[in-house]
Formats: C-alpha cells, sequence, structure tokens
C-alpha cells in the first residue's frame, strides 16, 4: 500500500472524526440551542468547509487507488472502509440533504442512528446557488465512484441518495412550486440536465 | 371439465426464486440495490415524495424490468418477509393512494410490470419480462413456498389477466385462461379450488382443451429441460393422474 494512500486515508478518518465529534458535541445542546448552533454554524459555512474536506479526501483517495495496480496497493483497510463511510454519510447528510426540494430523497429521521447522530444541517432555499453546489458535490460522487472497490461500498448504502440528488438534477420540473420561481432553465441548463439524467441510468444500471 | 392443480408448495421463500434466476443470468442480472433505491425514493420511506419523482422512479424501474432477473427481484423487495395482514401497513403503500387490503396492493404491483417504458415498444416489453413471469410460476411450483410467494404468484397471474387484449392474444392466448383461472383459484378458493388447496396445491377449474393448451404454452415458455408434473384430476373423482412435461414441443 503507497504512503501516499495511507495518509490519505488517515486524513480522511481525522478530519471525518473530528466534525463528527464537534457535531456530538453541539447535539449535546437543548434542542433549541442546538438549532440556533447549526444555523450559525451554516451561515459561517462550516458545514460546507466540512464536506469539501471530506469530497477532496475521497476524491483524491479514489485517484490514488486507481493508480495501484497490486491487489496490496488497491485492497481498502478496515479502517479505510470505515473512513470511507464515514465521509459519504457527512456529504450527504450536510452536503447534499439540504440542497433537496422537499420530498425529495431519505429524510434523516429515517436513516441508521449513526448519520441521525449528526447535527441536522438547515435546508436551504432553492437557489441558482444550492442548483451549482448540487451539481459539484454529485459530481465529486460519481468520480469517486469510478473505483470498484469504492463504488460497491458506497451502492450498499449511499445509492438512493446519489440517485436523489441526479434525479432533482436531470429531471424537476421547471415549473414545479417547491423552486419558489427560480430560473431553473438558466441555473441548470437542459443539455446538462440531460447528462446527468444519463449518469443516473448508468448509475442504476451497473 | 377437468381439475388441475398447480402445486405450490408452503414455505418457498421468494428470495430463492431471486437466488435461482441470479444464478441463471448471473451476467446481466440487474442489482436490486437499484430497484430498492428506486423503491425508496418513489415514496416508500417519504410518503410525501412529488408526483414528478414518483413518475420517473416508475419509468426507471419498468426499463429495469427488461433485465433478466428483475421482475423476481422487484417482487422480492415488494413481498419477501411479509406476514398477510402487515403487508398494507409497511410495504407497497407507496404505490397506491389508500391501501386497503393485499389485492389492491398485487395489483398496484401487476400495474408497475404491465407498464412498458416510454421509449420501448410493448411486444419487446412483454417478450422480456413473459419469461420472467413465468420463472416465477415455475419456481413457485417447484419449491415450498411462503407468503410473499405467494403475492408474487398472485402478481403473475393478475398480470396475464390485466394485459391489454392485443398483447395478451399475442403472447398469451392459450396460456391465457388456464393461467386467469388459477387466479381466480388463488382470489377465491372455493369448491373444488378449496379441496385442492387443502392438499398443498392451488386449484383451477378448466376445460380441457384450453388446460392442454395452457400447460404446453407454460412448458414452452419455461423452456423446461427437466421433467416437471403437472397433477390433473377428473372432476368428481379422487383419482389423480400426474402429466409429465419431458418435452415442451410434444407435450400432451
Amino acid at each position: 500500500m503507497s504512503a501516499r494512500r495511507q495518509e490519505l486515508a488517515v486524513a480522511a478518518a481525522r478530519v471525518v472524526s473530528a466534525v463528527r465529534n464537534a457535531s456530538q458535541e453541539l447535539k449535546a445542546q437543548s434542542p433549541s440551542v442546538s438549532a440556533a448552533l447549526a444555523l450559525a454554524a451554516a451561515a459561517d459555512g462550516r458545514f460546507d468547509a466540512a464536506v469539501d474536506e471530506c469530497v477532496a479526501a475521497l476524491v483524491a483517495l479514489t485517484a490514488e487507488k486507481r493508480r495501484g495496480t497490486e491487489a496490496m496497493e488497491t485492497a481498502l483497510s478496515l479502517q479505510e472502509q470505515g473512513a470511507l463511510r464515514t465521509a459519504f454519510e457527512l456529504v450527504i447528510v450536510w452536503g447534499l440533504m439540504p440542497l433537496w426540494l422537499p420530498g425529495v430523497g431519505v429524510s434523516l429521521s429515517r436513516r441508521s442512528k449513526a448519520a441521525t447522530d449528526l447535527l441536522a444541517c438547515p435546508a436551504r432555499p432553492p437557489s441558482a446557488a444550492s442548483f451549482a453546489r448540487l451539481r459539484v458535490l454529485s459530481s465529486s460522487l460519481l468520480t469517486a465512484l469510478h473505483d470498484a472497490d469504492i463504488a460497491l461500498l458506497f451502492a450498499a448504502h449511499y445509492l438512493p441518495d446519489l440517485a436523489a440528488s441526479l434525479m432533482q438534477l436531470a429531471f424537476v420540473p421547471v415549473t414545479d412550486p417547491a423552486l419558489h420561481g427560480l430560473a431553473l432553465d438558466a441555473a441548470l441548463p437542459q443539455p446538462d440536465r440531460a447528462v446527468y439524467a444519463d449518469e443516473l441510468k448508468r448509475l442504476l444500471e451497473r | 371439465m377437468r381439475v388441475a392443480s398447480l402445486s405450490l408448495a408452503p414455505h418457498a421463500r421468494l428470495a430463492d426464486v431471486v437466488c435461482t434466476l441470479t444464478d441463471v443470468h448471473c451476467a446481466s442480472a440487474p442489482a436490486p440495490l437499484s430497484i430498492e433505491a428506486l423503491l425508496l425514493l418513489s415514496g416508500k420511506a417519504a410518503r410525501s415524495a412529488p408526483a414528478w419523482l414518483k413518475q420517473r422512479c416508475f419509468a426507471l424501474l419498468s426499463s429495469l424490468l427488461l433485465r433478466p432477473g428483475a421482475v423476481p427481484a422487484l417482487l422480492a423487495q415488494l413481498f419477501d418477509g411479509l406476514e398477510p395482514t402487515s403487508m398494507s401497513d409497511n410495504h407497497c403503500t407507496f404505490l397506491i393512494t389508500r391501501p386497503t387490503d393485499t389485492d389492491e396492493a398485487t395489483h398496484a404491483a401487476a400495474r408497475l410490470l404491465l407498464t412498458p417504458p416510454a421509449k420501448v415498444a410493448k411486444d419487446a416489453y412483454y417478450a422480456a419480462i413473459a419469461p420472467q413471469l413465468m420463472h416465477i410460476l415455475r419456481v413457485a411450483e417447484s419449491r415450498q413456498t411462503d407468503t410473499s410467494t405467494e403475492y408474487a404468484v398472485r402478481t403473475v397471474t393478475l398480470c396475464m389477466s390485466l394485459a391489454a387484449p392485443p398483447v395478451r392474444v399475442q403472447l398469451y392466448r392459450p396460456a391465457t385462461g388456464f393461467l386467469a383461472r388459477l387466479q381466480a383459484g388463488l382470489a377465491a378458493p372455493e369448491g373444488v379450488a378449496q379441496t385442492e388447496e387443502n392438499e398443498g396445491g392451488l386449484g383451477v377449474v378448466a376445460p380441457e382443451r384450453e388446460l392442454n393448451e395452457g400447460v404446453r404454452t407454460l412448458a414452452l415458455l419455461m423452456k423446461c429441460t427437466a421433467p416437471t408434473t403437472v397433477a390433473v384430476l377428473q372432476e368428481g373423482s379422487s383419482a389423480r393422474k400426474d402429466r409429465e412435461i419431458v418435452d415442451p414441443v410434444t407435450v400432451i
């Protein structure tokens, strides 16, 4: 196993562990305090920063892993698998979920205990910026899934989440009332939407 | 008039059906995870899924069903591990607006199976799912069944009887009468059907000519190579005669 890859995995695990601990501390507060802290954290971009760090680590790990040729270089250790799962969870709960329109995807309350331990990041009203971020995160996750082992690990638990994001990008009607009048054609041109529809089909047919 | 019994052994699991199909079609079988994901997004996990999302999920599900082994995988997701009374509470309710009973859920599943994807010709779609439907019947016949398998068989037979006439005539004309009666036997087990069910099978009343045609078509569709038997009882008699299907072409 390359030293660089090990470093990446350790770094990812460290990021994930730090944000999870911080989240649990925040959740230990009373609900109203937690909600206020979550709003403050969202306003400061702390959720986004943590998500971006995890996404970057995931993509880098995938790239590093794909460079390996020997089984020993490409196999994931249990520690790496655990870090990956947590990173995925964090990216989904803090990254994707706040960007979903009402009724899209699986809500936090219906998830595993591990996911519900995370402080809920407040939902964002639909805007050109929120759709742009959803595109970036979905594309990054798709890139991370280029590696078969990582894709397998992801699909076992989080396939519906990425599918939900791609569905929203590809198929939400421009006249949907949940968009509150957002000019979706400008924020997300039709050719781009077709690309996400293709990606979704490929993902489901794997 | 004769009475035929298509035996459904009592404790087979639909998962076994899926496993068998996966063994056969391993290379191109769709991941059950994709099917599960689409069902979840269509409202299984969140009842408030918007209409456009449900519509897209079902369209994608329909296109996945073209792949070998997908129909049993879907029915397993819908019905596996169910008790008769729990179904309307926990499963399949997302398929219908106001679930009231299991019949409604099997009808909803059948309607889903019978809806071809937008860009696929009806004939091609039905040609792709027909062998899968038949395989469910065949495996259910040869193994012990449980509640979920029974629901799956019900769904399959409903598909046969609900199929639009042109399609039904093209693909299932000889078998529909037989299968419609099988469905009737499942839905309202009374008279002879009830008697047969007590013996561990499901009773079907059909004219002999139609029965023969039905059995022959089933055999052809199943492309069975191993001998399969269909028990035939003379009405009003307890004598039982097993008809063995050895060669699908020269059967009966």
